[in-house]
């Protein structure tokens, strides 16, 4: 009865949870950034992809994305919804995985791609300007557009349900054993022959004795 | 028994023939008889207060109603019983025996035809040593002839597993447990215990189990 009445429970309020949740989906681009050296130098492509990124993505790159993908709700919300993450392969190529998250497909991928175009945008006009004193360049296109996802990213109902599902036994089945090891009062014979693990040779049931059983 | 002297406990439906528990100990006695070579039984508890006197008179009781002779000891050094719920003196008994070395049938009394009760006797300042000799065994097995079950009745399972004489000494332990108030975790960690120690655990009884 506790574990039905816990599992129902736990999944009950997780569906409720989750239908109550702002649904999320995630639009994701990626931008291929091309690092070029001059012959006969030395560079390190993480220190130079690093600051790449971290030239172009100052100076009010986020104020335009924003204004690009027509988000009004703050600076800050945006940055929340927003997931860049600069990667560089085995072979040495560098890529920029850009992610937002919102609360409808579109503005999900509009924004994902805003930032994208934005950042691909600012690498050329850095890339004018050549590096490091010369002998270092860089140049970026976008790799992969995002596309606006079909099904939402959170909240997952199934998942959630399944996870409160198995939650919700394992806890059931936790409380009442420990229930059961605290509990006073037994079932009867079989009840402690089953705990005690040795025969009951006898039940005696109370009877209207004046004071105490001693 | 002397009925005016028993004022907080009502000892008749355990010696009543007619008593509606006499069946329920009737059947517990016979178990007890189908156990081979298992006269002497120390009967333990628990914790206090869940009714080892009440089943060794019950159970003594249903014995000596089906025709064997038995004999409840009290062997609770430390908290006396059996007199009380007898409402009779404690002036000698099984302490008397075992310092002059006299068989117990003359510190006790038939409190039924063919039930002999031997109260404690004046308590000692050192129970344990009592507890612990090979006199109290001698003494106890002195009453077998001619009875087919002595009862003793013990301290709680604790004490019992620290005196050499109650946990070896005898034939077998019966475990009285509250079908009301004793923890199951209470209970499985006593006969864990009892079973540890190398006990002849020959069962539990149930006192004081919801009727139905």
């Amino acid at each position: 009865m506790l574990v039905v009445g816990l599992t129902v429970a736990l999944v009950l309020g997780v569906v409720a949870v989750s239908l109550f949740q702002e649904p999320v989906y995630t639009a994701e681009a990626v931008v291929y950034v091309s690092l070029q050296e001059d012959p006969g130098t030395t560079f390190d492509p993480q220190s130079f992809f690093s600051n790449v990124v971290g030239a172009v993505t100052g100076g009010g790159l986020m104020r335009e994305v924003m204004k690009k993908a027509g988000w009004k709700a703050g600076v800050e919300g945006f940055r929340q919804r927003l997931d860049v993450k600069p990667v560089i392969s085995q072979g040495g190529e560098s890529s920029l995985e850009v992610r937002f998250s919102g609360s409808s497909a579109g503005q999900a991928a509009r924004s994902a791609n805003s930032y994208a175009y934005l950042f691909v945008e600012r690498v050329g006009k850095l890339g004018q300007n050549r590096l490091a004193g010369g002998t270092l360049n860089a140049d970026a296109r976008v790799e992969r557009r995002a596309v606006p996802p079909v099904r939402k990213s959170s909240p997952r109902i199934l998942l959630r349900t399944a996870v409160a599902l198995f939650s919700g036994l394992l806890l059931g089945m936790g409380g009442a054993l420990f229930l059961e090891s605290r509990a006073r009062g037994w079932r009867g014979v079989r009840d402690a022959e089953m705990t005690l693990k040795v025969p009951v040779l006898g039940a005696i049931p109370e009877y209207d004795a004046a004071g105490e059983e001693v | 028994m002397n009925p005016e002297v028993v004022k907080d406990f009502d000892v008749g439906p355990l010696l009543d023939a007619n008593s509606p528990t006499r069946r329920f100990y009737e059947e517990l006695a016979e178990k007890l008889l189908s156990l081979e070579r298992v006269r002497s039984v120390v009967v333990t508890a628990v914790e206090h207060g869940v009714g080892r006197t009440s089943v060794c008179l019950g159970l003594a009781a249903a014995l000596a109603g089906m025709g064997h002779r038995a004999a409840v000891v009290d062997c609770n050094l430390r908290r006396p019983h059996l007199h009380r719920v007898l409402g009779e003196p404690n002036f000698v008994g099984l302490t008397s025996g075992l310092e002059t070395g006299r068989a117990l049938e003359n510190y006790g009394r038939e409190i039924l035809p063919g039930l002999l009760a031997v109260p404690t006797g004046p308590v000692p300042s050192d129970p344990a040593s009592y507890l612990g000799s090979e006199r109290l065994v001698e003494a106890v097995r002195g009453l077998e002839e001619g009875r087919r079950a002595i009862l003793l009745d013990s301290p709680v399972a604790d004490r019992v597993v620290a005196s050499r004489a109650l946990s070896e000494g005898f034939d077998g332990i019966l475990l009285v447990v509250h079908g009301v108030r004793t923890s199951k975790s209470i209970a499985r960690e006593t006969t864990d215990n009892l079973l540890e120690a190398g006990t002849n655990l020959l069962g539990v009884v149930l006192n004081g189990c919801a009727r139905g």
